[in-house]
């Protein structure tokens, strides 16, 4: 960038940082206007004044339409107990993930079952049926149940020997 | 007792020892007092705590009415009262001591000053200030001047809970001497 161009941005930046200030609004209370105050750099309505004046009169509706307040009281309650509600489905789902991996495992058991088969012989394709009507069902008992099944390959085995 | 407070006592005491060491004829012989008057008109930036970040800000602009105090014997050192007003914003007043440390009489003249700036109205400020200036005497009692202060505020009902006060200003002026 030309150096009389670079001069002219920064003579801008520092005139901007100047007459509008970055970071916040305020640096003290006489920053800001009156009725507020300053406070990490922002200014915030000062409410210790204007709590004395108004809240008399707050206090004198509420009185006014006290049959109001109670039912207010009553809706509080019931929002309560719906939110319990929602934070059992919250732990619902959590478990739901934990099912989906389950399924995963049983997959990887079958293939190795699989496996198995195909060092043995070739013949063996009905058992890989098998696994592939457990693995839609996607259960825990189902991955149980897999084990057992080299039994029977085990005397298939004794048949082709012969 | 309080750091601060400790430290605001600290400063308090050395201005008034030096106060004390202008004042302090060297002989016996009449001082012949020197006194100016200078009015300025100045702005700078603003430094202050924000939301984990510096805030800058523009500094209210403010107009300096300073009354200076030398003497024949010592006239490169002065001692100067200011009446500050801000005018920008919220309207408020206050009052800086000021010592200066001066290159000396002549058309001429540099000098560096520190002093303790307080605020008064309508919130409370106080803290120390440093800078320096330069002043071009046109006439032997007329002269325009301009000045680079350095205040930091440290103490007062206008700064932030636990918050400090930077502020990097310029202000430029005349200065007239009755000499």
């Amino acid at each position: 960038m030309n150096c009389i161009y670079m001069k002219t941005c920064f003579i801008f930046i520092v005139v901007g940082v100047v007459t509008a200030g970055c970071g916040g609004d305020c640096i003290r209370h006489s920053d800001c206007k009156s009725g507020f105050y300053c406070d990490a750099g922002y200014c915030l309505k000062d409410i210790s004044h204007n709590t004395d004046t108004e809240g008399v009169s707050s206090d004198d509706t509420l009185d006014s339409t006290a049959p109001t307040d109670s039912n207010t009281y009553t809706s509080d309650t019931s929002s309560d107990s719906s939110d319990t509600e929602s934070e059992t489905s919250t732990e619902t789902n959590t478990d739901t993930h934990t099912d989906t991996d389950s399924d995963t495992d049983s997959r990887t058991d079958s293939d190795t079952a699989t496996d198995g088969d195909t060092l043995d012989s070739d013949s063996e394709s009905n058992s890989e049926t098998e696994t592939d009507s457990s693995s839609s069902t996607s259960t825990d008992t189902w991955t149980d149940t897999v084990p057992i099944t080299p039994d029977t390959d085990t005397s298939t085995d004794s048949d082709t020997l012969p | 007792m309080s750091c601060r407070t400790s430290k605001l006592t600290f400063f308090i005491w050395m201005l008034s020892a030096a106060f004390c060491f202008i004042l302090l004829p060297l002989s016996a012989k009449a001082q012949r007092p020197l006194y100016d008057v200078a009015a300025s008109a100045g702005t700078g930036l603003s430094l202050g705590p924000g939301d984990g970040r510096t805030v800058v800000m523009m500094s209210p602009m403010y107009i300096d009415l300073d009354f200076i105090y030398a003497n024949d014997e010592r006239p490169q050192f002065e001692l100067g009262v200011g009446l500050q007003a801000e005018l920008q914003g919220r309207v408020s007043a206050g009052v800086v001591p000021q010592l200066r440390y001066t290159s000396g009489p002549g058309p001429a003249m540099w000098y560096g000053l520190l002093g303790a700036p307080l605020v008064v109205a309508p919130f409370a400020l106080f803290g120390i200030e440093a800078g320096g200036g330069f002043l071009w005497r046109l006439e032997p009692a007329f002269g325009l001047f301009g000045e680079i202060v350095v205040d930091y505020f440290f103490l007062g009902s206008d700064l932030q809970d636990s918050g400090v006060l930077i502020q990097l200003d310029c202000n430029f002026g005349v200065r007239v001497s009755f000499r």
